[in-house]
């Protein structure tokens, strides 16, 4: 005959297997932050070599190694940030999943934080080259 | 009778769903990423092609390459905003006891679609050049 046995059916045991599966989905959040990341590094690093490789022992081009290497910086810099908020969100997360009684706790916005600051970076680009291409 | 179950299992769903809100949100940041990486490159590579070929045969010059960068980042800008307007939404109302689902089709649909047209319109652009 079959049938679940009623040690499976306990409430206990139910809330045990909800704790691994938020323990999985916390593992893929904090794996989804960390190839975020590993892409806004790249793209500092390859648009900082690119542009430099293209314009190099082009003195006119002050401005625009000036602009370069700060969006390089930003997109760098953002990507450690959501990197280290991430992992430090996930520890806190594991925490919580060993405590008897569990609470959903609203917490930091990082994914609103990251890509509003994504907006601002990407809007200076746009008047970046919007001016340079009116000269 | 009330089900003894629906305490710890509701808060380990509403932070299931906090997760997968934010999973989705990083997806839109990769795919916007994308976008505006290549408008900001796009530019840059044709003023420099220019500069360093200007037999003016090239199919990409910088004055065609500006309006493509333009749309590009303004696109991916576009997209993280809807997006980051979706996540915000999700988030608030998970945290409601009368929790109701949102759907996001029109915006993938947005997404796909410009992207397919832009795919449409280089082939066809490539194509006309040979």
């Amino acid at each position: 005959m079959s049938g679940s046995s009623p040690l499976s059916n306990s409430p206990n045991f139910q809330t045990e297997l909800a704790k691994e599966r938020n323990h999985m989905a916390a593992n893929r959040t904090l794996l989804a932050w960390i190839r975020v990341s590993i892409a806004l590094i790249g793209i500092g690093f390859g648009v900082n070599d690119i542009v430099l490789r293209l314009w190099s022992g082009n003195d006119e081009n002050h401005y625009l190694m000036k602009f370069t290497r700060l969006f390089s910086l930003s997109m760098i810099a953002l990507g450690v940030f959501s990197v280290s908020v991430s992992a430090l969100d996930y520890r806190a997360e594991i925490k919580r999943l060993r405590q008897s009684d569990y609470a959903y706790t609203p917490r930091f916005p990082l994914g609103l934080m990251v890509a509003g600051m994504l907006v601002i970076i990407s809007l200076g680009a746009l008047i970046f080259i919007q001016k340079l291409n009116s000269f | 009778m009330r089900n003894n179950l629906t305490g710890p299992t509701n808060e380990l769903a509403k932070e299931r769903n906090r997760a997968a809100s934010e999973r989705t949100i990083t997806s839109w940041i990769q795919s916007c990423l994308g976008l505006i990486g290549f408008g900001v490159a796009v530019d840059q590579i044709a003023v420099a092609l220019d500069r360093r070929a200007s037999d003016g045969n090239q199919l990409v010059t910088s004055d065609f390459a500006y309006p493509i960068s333009f749309i590009f980042i303004v696109l991916g800008i576009g997209l993280l905003v809807f997006a980051m307007v979706q996540h915000y939404l999700e988030i608030q109302s998970i945290k409601r006891e009368d929790y109701f689902f949102l759907p996001s089709r029109p915006m993938n649909v947005l997404a796909t679609s410009t992207i397919i047209t832009f795919g449409f319109l280089g082939i066809v652009i490539l194509g006309l050049s040979m």
